[in-house]
C-alpha cells in the first residue's frame, strides 16, 4: 500500500461570499481541484507539475490539513487524514512537513535561525533544552550550514542558506513525507543545484517521500519519479518520469514540453506550443477543460469530459485522442482542428 | 554595424559599508537588429546595468567611468531634461519584470499608449488612437479596437505584458531594454511572449539587449550574449559557441549547474562558495576563490575580456587561461585550497 493516497479529491472556493450574493443566491464556487487521485510510495518522488492556477498548491494545503476537502479522502499510512485528532492527529503533523518557495516570508524576521529551528522540537517533544540546542546543532550540520549561522537573524543569510533553514525545520521532528511547494523557484541557478541535491541526499538518508509542486519541468525531471501533470484542477496525466518526457499523452503536456526554454541553441524548431491562455477557473469549459486550446479536439471533447483512465500499466491520461497524440502531431496544427470541429 | 557602444562603464553606489562597484569597466557593442542577452545571477550587476542607460540609477548611484554611446550621444554625458526629450520612449524604451507594476491602474490601457506617442510623435489624438489600435495588433491582443479604453485588471499577466511591451515599441524605439521579461509568467506565456520579442527586432528593427537569469531563455532568442560575475563582463559570444564552448570556467560552471543538462536524479554540479562583497572584492580574478582551475597568477591579475584567438566570430573571455593573454598561466602554480573548494561534479554527475 502506499503511503500516501488521494481519492477523488475535490476543493472548491466559495469566491464572493458576501451578504449580496448570499441573498441574490449569486455566488460563485471557484473549483480549485476537481476529483484528484494519486498515491506516493514510500522513499518515492511525486512530481505536481502545470501553470499557476492548476491548483497544485491546494493539494499540498489540503494534504497539510490547512483546508477541509470539499470531497474525497487523503489516507496517510492507512488512516483517514481528515478524521484523524487527538495524538494521532499530533503524530501526523510531525510526519508530515512543509517546505514552501519563498524562504524570506516563511521564516520569523525577529527569530534568530536557531530559535526557528528549536520551535517544533519545543512544540511537540519534551526533550530539554540542551537536548533541543544539540539537535538544532546537528540539524544545521545536516543542511550543510555553520553553527554559527544559529545566531543570525533571517535577513543576514542568502536566500540558498534561508531555504536550507527551511528544510532543516521540516526535517527537525524527522519526517516521513516532505512536501516541497516550489522549493527552489526564487533560487539562483547555482544555487538551485545545491538545494536540489541536499534533497536526494536527504531522501536517499532518511527514505524520505517528497511531493514535489513545481512549475520547472527541468527541475521536475530532475527529481522525480513519477509526474502529475495538473490543468484547471485536473491531472491530466500520470506516468513515470522518463516516460512521460520521452513520449507524452496528453496534449496538454506536449505542448508544456515545447513551451520550455531549451538551454540549447539553435534546437531544432519545435512544433505546438501552447497557444492562447488558461481559462478562468471560474467558468472553465465545457467538456474536457483543454478543448479550447487544443490541436486534436473535436465535438466529442467539448461534450464529454474524458476521465483520467488507466492506458498502460504505467500511465494514466485523460485524453479522448490520447493514441493519436501517440502518433504525433495533426499536421497543421490550430487549423485541423478547426476542421475536424466543423466536420463533426 | 554597432547601434550601442558601452565603453570601460563603472556604476557605483555609495553604501553604509563603502562604496561598491556594481558595474566594474564594462565593454561591449549591441549591433543592428540582434537581440543581446545579458545574463548573470543576482547581485552580478546586470540589472545596475541596464538601469543605466536610461540612467535610471537609484539616488545613491552613479555612472563612475566609462560611455554609453548611442546613435553618436554619450548618454552618460546628457542631463536629465535632454534624455526625457530626446531618448527616453522615443530612441531607447525599457520593460520590466512586473507588468502590474508598469502600467497605472486607473488610466485605460488606451490612455496609456496615446500619452506616449503624442509625447514622442507629432500625431493629433484621432491619429494616434488609430496607432495605438494597430500596435495592440501588432502584439497580439484581440479586437484591440474594443479592448483599448479597458482598464489593466481586466488583462491577463501575459496581455499585460503585451500591452507593456506595445506602448515600449509605439514609437519605434531604436533600443528595446528588457529587465526579465519573461521572469513571473507561465512557460506557454512566456514562449508566446519570446516570440513576440523575436518577431519585433525583425519587423521593427529594433534592437534588443534582454537581460535574464534564465539560460533556456537566452538559447531561445539571443543572438549574443555577455555573462556577468561580481560586476564585470566575463564573456561575450554568439550564443552557438557560448553554450557548446564556453571559455570562462564560470560561464562552464553556470551551464553545468541546470538541471536540463543532467539526466533524472543525477547530482547537479554545484558551483562552491558563494559570489564576493562588492565593496570588498577578491585580488585579482573576482571568480579566482571559486575556480576549479585558479592558479598563483589568478590571485594577481584581474583581466579584462579580450578575444580569444582562433575562433570564427567574435568570443571574448576574461580569463588568463586562454591564449589571448600572455601571463603566463600554464607556469603558475595551481592553488591548493584542499578538495571542498574544487567544483567537484558529485556522484556520476557533471561530465557530460
Amino acid at each position: 500500500m502506499a503511503l500516501l493516497e488521494v481519492e477523488s479529491l475535490s476543493k472548491h472556493f466559495v469566491v464572493n461570499n458576501g451578504v449580496v450574493p448570499r441573498l441574490l443566491g449569486t455566488r460563485k464556487e471557484l473549483k480549485a481541484i476537481r476529483n484528484v487521485n494519486f498515491e506516493v510510495e514510500a522513499g518515492q518522488t511525486l512530481g505536481l507539475v502545470g501553470e499557476s492556477g492548476a491548483g497544485k498548491s491546494t493539494v499540498g494545503n489540503v494534504i497539510t490539513r490547512i483546508y477541509e476537502p470539499t470531497s474525497g479522502t487523503i489516507t496517510y499510512d492507512g488512516q483517514n487524514v481528515h478524521e484523524l485528532s487527538g495524538a494521532a492527529l499530533n503524530e501526523y503533523r510531525q510526519s508530515v512537513q512543509m517546505v514552501f518557495q519563498d524562504p524570506y516570508t516563511s521564516l520569523d524576521p525577529r527569530y534568530r535561525i536557531g530559535r526557528t529551528i528549536a520551535e517544533p522540537l519545543k512544540i511537540h517533544t519534551d526533550l530539554s533544552k540542551d537536548e533541543r540546542t544539540d539537535r538544532v546543532g546537528e540539524l544545521l550540520e545536516t543542511v550543510n550550514l555553520e553553527p554559527e549561522h544559529r545566531d543570525r537573524y533571517p535577513h543576514e543569510l542568502s536566500g540558498g542558506q534561508l531555504q536550507r533553514v527551511s528544510i532543516a525545520t521540516a526535517l527537525s521532528l524527522d519526517p516521513e513525507f516532505i512536501i516541497l511547494d516550489e522549493p527552489v523557484s526564487a533560487l539562483d541557478v547555482s544555487v538551485q543545484a545545491q538545494v536540489l541535491n541536499l534533497l536526494m541526499e536527504l531522501q536517499a538518508e532518511y527514505n524520505l517521500s517528497y511531493l514535489f509542486i513545481s512549475h520547472n519541468l527541468g527541475v521536475i525531471k530532475h527529481l522525480c519519479d513519477r509526474v502529475a501533470v495538473m490543468y484547471l484542477g485536473e491531472i491530466v496525466e500520470h506516468a513515470p518520469t522518463a516516460e512521460l518526457f520521452d513520449r507524452p499523452y496528453h496534449p496538454y503536456t506536449v505542448g508544456l514540453l515545447n513551451s520550455v526554454p531549451q538551454p540549447v541553441p539553435n534546437a531544432p524548431e519545435k512544433e505546438g506550443e501552447l497557444t492562447g491562455e488558461i481559462p478562468s477557473p471560474l467558468n472553465p469549459p465545457s467538456g474536457c477543460s483543454f478543448h479550447p486550446r487544443c490541436p486534436y479536439a473535436t465535438d466529442r471533447c467539448e461534450r464529454a469530459a474524458p476521465p483520467l483512465e488507466t492506458v498502460e500499466s504505467t500511465r494514466r491520461t485523460a485524453c479522448h485522442h490520447w493514441q493519436k497524440v501517440v502518433s504525433g502531431p495533426p499536421e497543421e496544427t490550430q487549423a485541423k482542428g478547426e476542421v475536424a470541429r466543423g466536420q463533426k | 554595424m554597432a547601434r550601442l557602444s558601452v565603453n570601460e562603464l563603472s556604476v557605483t553606489y555609495r553604501t553604509e559599508g563603502g562604496d561598491l562597484t556594481a558595474v566594474d569597466n564594462v565593454s561591449f557593442d549591441v549591433l543592428d537588429n540582434e537581440i543581446f542577452g545579458i545574463v548573470g545571477e543576482s547581485g552580478c550587476g546586470k540589472s545596475t546595468l541596464g538601469d543605466t542607460f536610461l540612467q535610471l540609477l537609484d539616488e545613491n548611484g552613479h555612472i563612475s567611468g566609462g560611455s554609453i554611446t548611442y546613435d553618436g550621444t554619450n548618454l552618460a554625458a546628457l542631463s536629465e531634461k535632454e534624455l526625457a526629450e530626446n531618448v527616453r520612449g522615443s530612441e531607447i524604451s525599457m520593460i520590466f519584470q512586473d507588468p502590474n507594476a508598469s502600467l497605472d491602474p486607473v488610466y485605460t490601457v488606451g490612455q496609456q499608449l496615446i500619452e506616449t506617442i503624442t509625447k514622442h510623435l507629432n500625431l493629433d489624438r484621432s491619429a494616434a488612437r488609430e496607432r495605438a489600435i494597430k500596435i495592440l495588433d501588432d502584439v497580439g491582443i484581440p479586437d484591440p479596437g474594443d479592448r483599448i479604453d479597458d482598464y489593466p485588471h481586466s488583462f491577463s499577466g501575459g496581455q499585460l505584458q503585451r500591452i507593456v511591451i506595445a506602448i515600449a515599441l509605439s514609437c519605434e524605439p531604436g533600443l528595446l531594454i528588457a529587465d526579465e521579461p519573461t521572469t513571473g509568467l507561465d512557460v506557454s506565456i512566456q514562449a508566446q511572449i519570446l516570440d513576440l520579442l523575436n518577431d519585433l527586432a525583425g519587423s521593427h528593427e529594433t534592437s534588443i539587449i534582454l537581460i535574464t537569469h534564465n539560460l533556456g531563455v537566452v538559447a531561445e532568442v539571443c543572438d549574443r550574449v555577455g555573462v556577468m560575475y561580481a560586476g564585470n563582463m566575463v564573456e561575450i559570444a554568439p550564443v552557438e559557441p557560448l553554450f557548446e564552448s564556453p571559455e570562462h570556467p564560470y560561464t562552464r560552471a553556470l551551464l553545468e549547474s541546470i538541471p536540463e543538462r543532467h539526466g533524472i536524479k543525477e547530482g547537479l554540479t554545484v558551483i562552491p562558495g558563494h559570489p564576493p562583497d562588492l565593496r570588498h572584492p577578491p585580488d585579482g580574478c573576482r571568480y579566482n576563490p571559486r575556480c576549479p582551475d585558479a592558479r598563483e597568477v589568478c590571485q594577481r591579475i584581474h583581466p579584462d575580456n579580450r578575444e580569444v584567438p582562433g575562433t570564427a566570430h567574435s568570443h571574448r573571455a576574461a580569463c588568463v587561461k586562454h591564449t589571448g593573454f600572455d601571463l603566463g598561466y600554464d607556469d603558475s602554480v595551481p592553488l591548493d585550497r584542499g578538495d571542498d573548494t574544487q567544483a567537484t561534479p558529485r556522484t556520476d554527475g557533471g561530465d557530460r
